[in-house]
C-alpha cells in the first residue's frame, strides 16, 4: 500500500425487475435502477418500504425471486456474498464484539487473503509468505485507520467506542475491501444529529476521493437531498422516482413524493375548490398551474408553505383564498402559521417568526400562493371527497 | 452534608434488614452444617459412640492412605474427564445442527430434555433392561450381528465406560439447550456481516462468529457439567453399588458408604470437606473469569 488512500476501480451497477417476497408480502416489487461508475446514489423512502431488502439483495443476504442483478456489467445470480465484490455498513454497524478494531478492520483481509493455516495463532510464523500476508495486512489496517483517523482506537474493543466511532471502524472493514461496490445501510440513524451532519459530509468527501459506486439508504430526506449524485424515492417495493435532488425536489412524479419532499407540510388543495374561489383565469389570462389551465381541471393542486403567503386584504388581479388565522408554530427563522380556509380545513403558511404578533387567533386573511411552484397531481384514493388540508407526513 | 451521611447510614441499615433473612437462611443452612462438617472431619466420631476425640488431620491421612478412597477418587477423575468433554462437545455439535435446521428445533429440543426432566432412578432402571447381561436389547443385538455378548455393569474393565456413557447421554441433553439458548442470542447481523466479510459457512464461521459468541456459555456450561459429574451418587446407588470390586465407585458414593453403613463420620467428614472444596473451587474460578470477561468484554 503506497499511498494513504484507497483508490478502487468503481464499477456501475444495474438492477432489472428485481422481486423479493417474504410470504404472500412484495418486499420488492419490480425494482429497476441504474448506476454509474462512482455515483452516489441514495436510496430513500420511509420505513418498511423496502430499502434494506433491496440493499441485501444487492450484496446476496437475501434471496430473490426474479430479475437480474449486474455489478460491473456481470450478472452476480448466483455468487456468494463474499464474491460480489461488495461492502456493506450495517444500520447496527455488526462489529465483532470479541475482536479488536484493528481485528475488526482486518477481517475481511484475513478470510480472503489467509488461508485456515494462516488464520490459526502462531502457526503462521513458521511460514515466510505467512508472515508477509500478515505485515501487508497489518500495513493496510494502518493505512485505513489513517485515513478515518481511528488510529488511536485500534487497540480497543468495539464496546469501549461511541457510536461515532464504531461507525468509523463500520465503514474502514468496508473501505479495506476496496470493494467495487459500497452498500450503506443508514449508517449515520444511530448518531446524534450534530454528528450525524458532520460525518454525512466527511463520508461524502471520502467517497469522492476513493471514488467508489455508494448505494447509501436513509429514510431522511434532508440528508438524501444534501450528499446525493441522484436520489432514488421508494414506496410499498417500488421504486416510484429517480433523479438529481433538485429534479425531485422541483418536480416530484406523485403527491407521495411531493409530501415525502415537503416536510412537515404540504398544502394539498382540489383543484375543483381552488376554482370556486380563484375562477378560471384573471385580467391578465388564463389561471395556469404546473403549465396546465386551471379551467376543468382534475385531480388536486399542491403547494409548499414557502410557496404560499398572507395578506390582511384581497389585492386585486391577485387571486386568493380568504382564510382565517389557527394558530402559528415557531420554527427560529421562520414560522409555520395554521390558517382555515372558506370551507374550514387548514392550510400552513410560512411567515417570518416576528411576523407571529401580526397573527393572532381568528385574524382574517387572504391567502395567496406561487402559482408557477405549485403541482397538479391526480386525486390519490379516498381523498377526493376530503377536500384542501394541510398534511403531516410522517 | 451531615444530612447525606445520615441518608446514607439509614440506606445501609435498609440494605442489611433487608439481606438479614438470607443471610440467616445462609448461615444455617450453609455454613452451620459446613462448619459442623469441618470439625466432624477432625474428630473420631462414629454414629452410636459415645462421645469423640479430637483427633486432628488423622482422618484426612487415612483418607490418602485408604486404597478404596484413592480408588474412588481416581474413578472421579477418570469419569469427569471422560463425560464433562464428551458431553460438552456432542452438545455443541447438536446444538449448532438444531439451530441450523430450524424448524425442527422445536422437536429436537423436546427430545433432548427428556432425559433432563424424566426421573433419574426410572431411567436408571431402564438402562439396567437396556444393558442385561442375557436379555438386555445391547446384547441381543451384539448376538445378533455375532459378536460376544458383554457384561456392561459387571465386567470390572468396561463398568465404569458403561457409567460414563450413561453420564453423556444424562448431561448432554441440559448442556444441548444451554448451548440453544446460547446460540439464539447471537445476532444475526453479525452472521451477515462474517458471510460477506468471507466467513459464510462451515469451519471459518463457527471460528469468527459461534464459537467466540458462545464463549461466556461454554465456560458457565463446563463449570455446571464438571460440578454434576463429580457428584456423580444415582446412577451408581441403582445400577452398580460401586461394584464390581469398587470398579464404579465415586467420591459422593464413598462418602455415602463410610457415613451410612460403616458409620465412620469423621472419615465421611473429611472426604466432604474434599468434595466441597472441589466444587467451592470450580464455582469460583467460575465467577472469577465470568467477571473478568464482563470488565474487558
Ligand atoms: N425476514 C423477513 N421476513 C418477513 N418479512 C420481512 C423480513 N425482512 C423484511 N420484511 C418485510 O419486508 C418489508 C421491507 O423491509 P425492509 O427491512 O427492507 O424495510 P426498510 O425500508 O429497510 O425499513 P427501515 O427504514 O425501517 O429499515 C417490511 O414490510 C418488512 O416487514
Ligand atoms: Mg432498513
Amino acid at each position: 500500500m503506497q499511498g494513504t488512500d484507497h483508490t478502487m476501480e468503481s464499477q456501475t451497477l444495474e438492477i432489472a425487475d428485481l422481486t423479493c417476497r417474504f410470504g404472500a408480502h412484495r418486499a420488492l416489487d419490480a425494482v429497476s435502477l441504474s448506476v454509474g461508475a462512482g455515483e452516489f446514489v441514495s436510496i430513500l423512502g420511509p420505513s418498511g418500504c423496502g430499502k434494506s431488502t433491496l440493499l441485501r439483495s444487492i450484496a446476496g443476504l437475501e434471496a430473490v425471486e426474479g430479475g437480474t442483478i449486474r455489478i460491473g456489467g456481470q450478472s452476480v445470480d448466483g455468487l456468494r456474498p463474499r464474491d460480489r465484490g461488495v461492502a456493506f455498513v450495517f444500520q447496527s454497524y455488526a462489529l465483532y464484539p470479541h475482536m479488536s478494531c484493528a481485528e475488526n478492520i482486518a477481517a475481511p483481509l484475513r478470510m480472503s487473503e489467509l488461508g485456515p493455516l494462516g488464520r490459526l495463532p502462531l502457526l503462521w510464523r513458521l511460514s515466510g509468505r505467512m508472515r508477509r500476508t500478515r505485515e501487508s495486512i497489518a500495513d493496510r489496517v494502518g493505512a485505513t485507520a489513517r485515513q478515518l483517523q481511528i488510529e488511536p482506537l485500534l487497540g480497543r474493543r468495539p464496546a469501549a467506542l461511541s457510536g461515532g466511532q464504531r461507525q468509523r471502524v463500520a465503514l474502514g472493514r468496508a473501505l479495506i475491501r476496496e470493494p467495487a461496490l459500497f452498500l450503506l445501510d443508514e449508517p449515520l440513524a444511530n448518531l446524534d444529529a450534530a454528528l450525524r451532519n458532520r460525518t454525512r459530509t466527511d463520508l461524502r468527501a471520502l467517497q469522492r476521493r476513493i471514488g467508489a459506486t455508494t448505494l447509501f439508504v436513509t429514510h431522511d430526506q434532508t440528508e438524501a437531498m444534501a450528499i446525493s449524485d441522484r436520489i432514488a424515492v421508494m414506496f410499498d417495493g417500488r421504486i416510484h422516482q429517480v433523479g438529481t435532488p433538485d429534479e425531485i425536489y422541483r418536480d416530484p412524479e406523485t403527491l407521495a413524493i411531493a409530501r415525502f419532499f415537503s416536510q412537515p407540510h404540504l398544502n394539498v388543495v382540489p383543484a375543483a375548490t381552488l376554482r370556486r374561489h380563484i375562477g378560471g383565469a384573471t385580467a391578465a389570462g388564463d389561471i395556469r398551474i404546473g403549465g396546465a389551465a386551471l379551467e376543468g381541471m382534475a385531480g388536486v393542486v399542491a403547494f409548499r408553505p414557502e410557496d404560499a403567503s398572507i395578506r390582511t386584504a384581497r389585492r386585486p388581479g391577485l387571486p386568493g383564498l380568504p382564510c382565517t388565522v389557527d394558530h402559528a408554530e415557531h420554527a427560529g427563522h421562520d414560522a409555520n402559521l395554521f390558517v382555515r380556509l372558506a370551507d374550514g380545513e387548514t392550510a400552513v403558511v410560512r411567515i417570518r417568526s416576528h411576523e407571529i404578533a401580526d397573527w393572532p387567533q381568528g385574524a382574517e386573511g387572504v391567502l395567496h400562493f406561487d402559482l408557477d411552484a405549485a403541482r397538479r397531481f391526480d386525486a390519490p384514493q379516498g381523498e377526493a371527497e376530503t377536500p384542501s388540508r394541510a398534511r403531516e407526513v410522517a | 452534608m451531615t444530612g447525606s451521611t445520615a441518608d446514607l447510614r439509614a440506606r445501609r441499615r435498609a440494605g442489611l434488614l433487608l439481606a438479614a433473612p438470607a443471610a440467616l437462611l445462609l448461615a444455617l443452612l450453609l455454613f452451620l452444617p459446613s462448619s459442623g462438617v469441618l470439625v466432624l472431619s477432625l474428630t473420631d466420631y462414629r454414629f452410636g459412640m459415645p462421645g469423640a476425640s479430637w483427633i486432628g488431620l488423622e482422618n484426612y491421612a487415612r483418607m490418602l492412605a485408604d486404597d478404596r478412597i484413592r480408588q474412588s477418587l481416581g474413578n472421579t477423575a477418570l469419569y469427569a474427564a471422560i463425560v464433562a468433554p464428551v458431553s460438552i462437545l456432542l452438545a455443541l455439535w447438536l446444538a449448532v445442527l438444531i439451530e441450523a435446521t430450524g424448524r425442527l428445533g422445536g422437536f429436537f429440543r423436546t427430545v433432548f430434555f427428556l432425559p433432563v426432566t424424566a426421573t433419574l432412578v426410572a431411567m436408571a432402571t431402564a438402562w439396567e433392561v437396556v444393558l442385561h447381561p442375557s436379555f438386555g436389547m445391547v446384547n441381543v443385538a451384539l448376538a445378533a450381528s455375532g459378536l460376544e455378548k458383554e457384561r456392561f455393569l459387571s465386567d470390572p474393565s468396561l463398568a465404569l465406560y458403561t457409567l460414563a456413557f450413561i453420564g453423556v447421554w444424562k448431561m448432554v441433553g441440559y448442556n444441548v439447550l444451554l448451548f440453544v439458548a446460547g446460540l439464539s442470542t447471537i445476532p444475526k447481523d453479525l452472521y451477515e456481516a462474517a458471510a460477506i466479510d468471507g466467513a459464510d459457512r462451515g469451519w471459518s464461521r463457527f471460528a469468527m462468529v459461534t464459537w467466540p459468541m458462545l464463549a461466556p456459555v461454554t465456560l458457565f456450561v463446563t463449570v455446571i457439567t464438571l460440578i454434576r459429574t463429580v457428584s456423580e451418587f444415582e446412577t451408581i446407588a441403582v445400577l452398580t453399588n460401586g461394584g464390581p470390586n469398587g470398579a464404579t465407585e465415586m467420591v459422593l458414593y464413598t462418602l455415602y458408604q463410610e457415613a451410612f453403613r460403616y458409620f465412620d463420620i469423621g472419615l465421611a467428614s473429611a472426604l466432604a470437606v474434599c468434595f466441597l472444596g472441589i466444587v467451592a473451587g470450580a464455582s469460583i474460578l467460575n465467577i472469577v473469569l465470568f467477571d473478568r470477561r464482563s470488565r474487558h468484554g
